[in-house]
């Protein structure tokens, strides 16, 4: 079965790509093809400039370059976050024990989990896994994030939290495709949107354009569908005046 | 004569006891059993008064105490009076929990099976502990006599035997483990022909008995450790292949549900980092699947400690050897040796997987490693 279709786009360096749409429409297939974990059976995908579908593409290596955070966390259950964090920077970037410890800790720091990382992954709550998933990608340092539904498993309270210490990874330049139906995050950083349906790509454009002027209906019915459920106002209020 | 705790040379004395233990015992029995009662009945939901348990009791104890002693006069037996009691007490007792806690026929049987299933085993070791006590007051060179005699054996049993028994469950084990690991390894990820091997290893070995296998490896291919100078060091190297190749093929199983029951997320996400296979495998997987293995794993030193028993029939003098030698030489001993030499089995057995079994079930929930 073809689940993606002549999708083509470009992320150019410390830009921010969000990409949306019904489930089913190939999300996070997309995804898990650009880091080879689900690899494409045909087409092209080029990390600055390089093939990696050209044999001789050492996969590994491309995967330590390409970052990723998982909508269920899949943090390592046997390991504290700090261990978390630093495995990749031992076993994959050859760091000594020190240098990872220094440098998972600045890490936590940044997505403000420096207080925990001494737990272990089950004595966190979801929002605080997340964040160590993030930091887990951000340490190894690559030249993108792969954000896949990451708010999608939290419960309300706690999707804060996580999109606050995206907004300020994604503000320091880090380049990032994400996933996610939280349009204010993406209003406020995305710097292209991308509309998915059943595996093509049916509109892109700004944020400014999807929230003013989309020009597919299906688009129009979807983010008629997401204002309700997170809370646009407007929408609402016009529902309720219509009656 | 000096051997057994309750038979006695003095009549007399025997009947003290005796008339001690018929008095004391069913007083025992009849205030365990009550408070027993209650706290079934409680749990149950059928009521919280120790009244109608103190009833119930009451009505059991004299209907019961008489066949009990006509019993005890005709077979002159306690286990074989214990065994009878057992069976009046749950007919009786089905009666008249259903007459008082006005319950149907089979809630009340089910009722007092549980009930007798606790009290029976209490009542075993009162009584053995009172009769002790007794005879200890009555006879006490006899008594003292047979303590000595069963640290005897236990001594004997454990400073001869238990480093050899010990030595031959470790390497099975070890030699088991890195066996067994590698099968799981090539059932998970294995190619088709890899898989094939190992399933077909597992089913062979399976189905084996572990003395066929120790005969085979000790008597049927004596060169097997030709480099090994002493003959009896050769017929151990033996025992411990028997036992690692029979072991190999229930640890494969124990691993490879280990590494099965890993979440699918956690390779993934290694990965993702950048990870190899192999050093996702080393680092992440095995990490928890080792984790997840040790309750099943505790249960395969069970079974393997206890099949180093089997190694006497070659020759090995272990544990079951020594007090299978004692045994022989006083048979009036034979089962008093084989009951130490029982218990000796538990003791290494019960803690090493109450430990390993019970405690690392509780510490993997706490880490939330398996499942999803």
């Amino acid at each position: 079965m073809q689940v993606l279709k002549g999708i083509s786009f470009k992320v150019l360096e410390r830009e921010v790509k969000v990409i949306f749409g019904p489930s089913g429409s190939g999300k996070s297939t997309l995804l898990r093809c650009i880091n080879m974990l689900n690899p494409p059976d045909k087409g092209e995908i080029f990390l600055r400039g390089k093939s990696l579908m050209a044999p001789e593409a050492d996969l590994n290596a491309i995967r330590s370059r390409i970052g990723m955070v998982f909508q269920h966390f899949n943090l390592f259950a046997h390991l504290k976050a700090i261990d978390n964090v630093s495995l990749g920077l031992r076993r994959v970037k050859g760091f000594s024990k020190e240098e990872a410890r220094a440098k998972a800790l600045e890490t936590l720091d940044r997505v403000k989990m420096t207080k925990w990382a001494d737990n272990y992954p089950a004595q966190l709550s979801g929002g605080q896994q997340q964040r160590v998933g993030i930091a887990r990608a951000l340490a190894m340092e690559p030249d993108v994030i792969l954000f896949d539904e990451p708010t999608s498993a939290l419960d309300p309270e706690l999707i804060g939290d996580v999109l606050q210490v995206m907004l300020d990874i994604a503000k320091s330049g880090t380049t990032m495709i994400v996933v996610t139906h939280e349009l204010g995050f993406a209003r406020a950083v995305a710097s292209e949107m991308i509309f998915l349906g059943e595996g093509a790509i049916l509109e892109r454009g700004t944020p400014q354009h999807f929230f003013t002027s989309p020009k597919s209906e299906r688009v129009k019915k979807f983010l008629e569908q997401l204002d309700i459920l997170y809370g646009g106002h407007d929408k609402l209020l016009k529902l309720s005046d219509g009656e | 004569m000096i051997t057994m705790l309750f038979q006695v040379g003095s009549e007399f004395a025997a009947f003290v006891i005796g008339i001690v233990l018929t008095i004391t015992v069913p007083i025992i029995i009849f205030i365990t059993g009550a408070y027993t009662m209650k706290w079934y009945a409680k749990k149950k939901r059928w009521g919280v008064s120790i009244k109608t348990a103190l009833i119930v009791n009451t009505i059991l104890l004299i209907l019961s105490s008489p066949i009990n002693f006509l019993f005890t006069l005709i077979y002159n037996d306690i286990l074989v009076t214990y065994v009878i009691s057992l069976v009046i007490n749950i007919t009786f007792g089905t009666i008249i929990v259903m007459k008082f806690y006005k319950k149907r026929f089979r809630d009340s049987f089910l009722f007092n099976i549980v009930i007798q299933l606790i009290l029976f085993p209490t009542t075993l070791i009162l009584s053995f502990i009172i009769g002790f006590i007794l005879s200890l007051i009555f006879f006490p060179d006899i008594t003292v006599n047979t303590i000595i005699i069963i640290w005897d054996i236990f001594s004997l049993i454990i400073i001869n035997g238990l480093a050899i028994t010990l030595f031959l469950t470790a390497l099975g084990l070890l030699g088991g483990f890195l066996l067994g690991l590698s099968l799981a390894l090539m059932r998970v990820y294995g190619g088709k022909e890899l898989t094939w091997f190992a399933s077909g290893y597992e089913k062979l070995f399976r189905g084996i008995p572990i003395l066929i296998l120790i005969f085979i490896f000790a008597f049927g291919m004596p060169d097997l450790f030709w480099y090994i100078a002493h003959p009896l060091n050769r017929i151990q190297a033996s025992v411990i292949l028997a036992l690692a190749l029979r072991s190999a093929a229930y640890q494969s199983q124990i691993f490879r549900g280990a590494i099965l029951s890993v979440n699918l997320g956690q390779m993934e996400a290694a990965r993702a980092l950048g990870m190899s296979r192999l050093s996702a495998l080393r680092h992440v997987i095995l990490p928890q699947a080792l984790r997840l293995a040790v309750p099943g794993w505790s249960n395969e030193y069970a079974i393997v400690i206890k099949d180093t028993s089997f190694a006497f029939e070659v020759g090995i003098i272990e544990m079951t050897k020594w007090a299978y030698r004692y045994g022989t030489n006083y048979p009036e001993l034979w089962i008093l040796s084989m009951a130490v030499l029982a218990i000796t089995y538990f003791l290494f057995t019960f803690p090493v997987t109450k430990l390993l079994g019970e405690r690392q079930i509780k510490k993997l929930k706490n880490l939330g490693i398996g499942g999803s």
